[in-house]
């Protein structure tokens, strides 16, 4: 049984944004994936990184706890992160948690790229 | 894992889901998880209308259990009048010409979509029905 | 489903009572079944969303934490819907008994970020999601947890 493939992580470029894309569950299997892709973005330079969810309506507590990892590897790194693709509701629990204080929170992944646009551009 | 719904029309479609939720952890392709569900469905009904005679005071029971082979499914009733099939079905034709009762399709509809199903000798007062189907895919035992 | 009318002044309810196994992975039997049960029940959409949420933490720690992942210990879900409201009980076999200090935490995510461990926020979701919470012990001796989801018309 596994359990482990519920999640499909990838990693992609565009318009000097690295994307991560999650599509499916993000609980506590979904550890190494998600570090591995943000390590693996994070080693080509990238200062610009996306989270972008995608058929994601199985969010919990660990995963949020991996999401956190991330903020805390992103702020050291001196990196921006945004996220895009959730659902209203896990957009809501990313607000209860606090996650949009260290992540800006898109609709999609063309706003978030826009938003990034005016961030380089600032 | 066990489910136990009251016995209400209706409440087969909650454990509907909750059968589907568990086949798809077992990781069933999607076509036999909708096999699954509709003779589910139809095993509750029968449980529900037949073995419990729509008495409110009475509940069902579904279990299900995975392995590495197979799905099997048991759904159980808590009737007092146990259930006696006629020896012999009727056919599609001799229903569609108006013998006897539409309602012995149900079990028919089980017997084609799954790969093994009829009542089981069950220690309880009831009847208790089981059907499996075979997967394709390795596993290990749960229940 | 139809509702039934009881002549007595009794609430009516009905209840769908749900084990699984200690394995993660099996909350998901548990968010389905419960939103397939409030959707029928007329719970909004983002209400729905918020009770997944909930009973996948309540059963998730039942799993993690009072059963340890052992998966012949199982997790009993209770469902009792009731004409105004749904009640979701979680119960364990209580192989670690839970800290009451943990129920009545609010993790702040400033504190968290350079903390190794970044979680603890599974019981504060579930105070921030569900209308009532309370946790308590189980007839087993387990680990309990009684949730109330409040269906407005």
């Amino acid at each position: 049984m596994m359990l482990e493939d519920e999640l499909t992580v990838s990693t992609r470029e565009r318009d000097g944004v690295a994307i991560i894309d999650l599509v499916g569950d993000v609980t506590t299997f979904a550890e190494e994936k998600i570090n591995s892709a943000y390590r693996e973005v994070t080693n080509k330079g990238s200062r610009f990184v996306l989270l972008n969810f995608r058929q994601n309506d199985y969010i919990n507590s660990a995963g949020i706890a991996i999401l956190i990892g991330i903020v805390t590897e992103v702020n050291r790194n001196s990196q921006k992160l945004a996220v895009s693709g959730l659902s209203q509701h896990f957009q809501k629990i990313f607000r209860m948690v606090g996650l949009a204080q260290y992540a800006e929170i898109y609709q999609n992944e063309d706003d978030a790229l826009d938003g990034f646009k005016r961030l380089s551009a600032a | 894992m066990e489910l136990v719904l009251p016995n209400e029309l209706g409440y087969e479609l909650i454990a509907r889901d909750a059968v589907a939720a568990f086949a798809r952890r077992a990781g069933m392709p999607r076509d036999q998880i909708d096999d699954v569900k509709t003779a589910l469905c139809e095993a509750c009904i029968n449980a529900i209308e037949h073995g419990n005679s729509m008495n409110p005071e009475l509940r069902v029971q579904v279990s299900c259990c995975v392995d590495d082979d197979r799905l099997v499914i048991e759904v159980c009733d808590q009737g007092v009048s146990p259930f006696a099939p006629k020896a012999e079905p009727l056919s599609m034709v001799e229903k569609v010409s108006g013998f006897g009762s539409l309602r012995g399709m149900g079990l028919m509809l089980i017997s084609q979509l799954s790969d093994e199903s009829g009542f089981v000798p069950h220690g309880e007062v009831g009847n208790c029905f089981r059907f499996a189907f075979q997967r394709h895919r390795a596993a290990s035992l749960s229940c | 489903m139809g509702k039934s009318y009881d002549m007595s002044h009794e609430p009516v309810e009905k209840i769908i009572e749900l084990r699984l196994p200690s394995k993660l992975g099996y909350e998901r039997v548990a968010m389905d079944t419960a939103s397939s049960l409030a959707r029928r029940m007329g719970f909004h959409a983002d209400r729905v969303e918020s009770l997944k949420t909930a009973i996948s933490e309540a059963v998730t720690n039942a799993i993690e934490h009072g059963n340890q992942q052992d998966a012949a210990m199982k997790v009993v879900v209770l469902l009792t819907a009731r004409d105004d409201e749904l009640i979701i009980s979680v119960a364990d076999q209580g192989r670690k008994i839970l800290n009451q200090d943990c129920t009545t935490s609010s993790p702040q995510i400033a504190d968290v970020l350079d903390k190794p461990d970044k979680g603890g926020w599974g019981i504060w979701l579930i105070r921030e999601l569900m209308d009532e919470v309370e946790f308590t012990t189980a007839p087993s001796g387990g680990n309990q947890v009684r949730m109330v989801i409040h269906l407005e018309k």
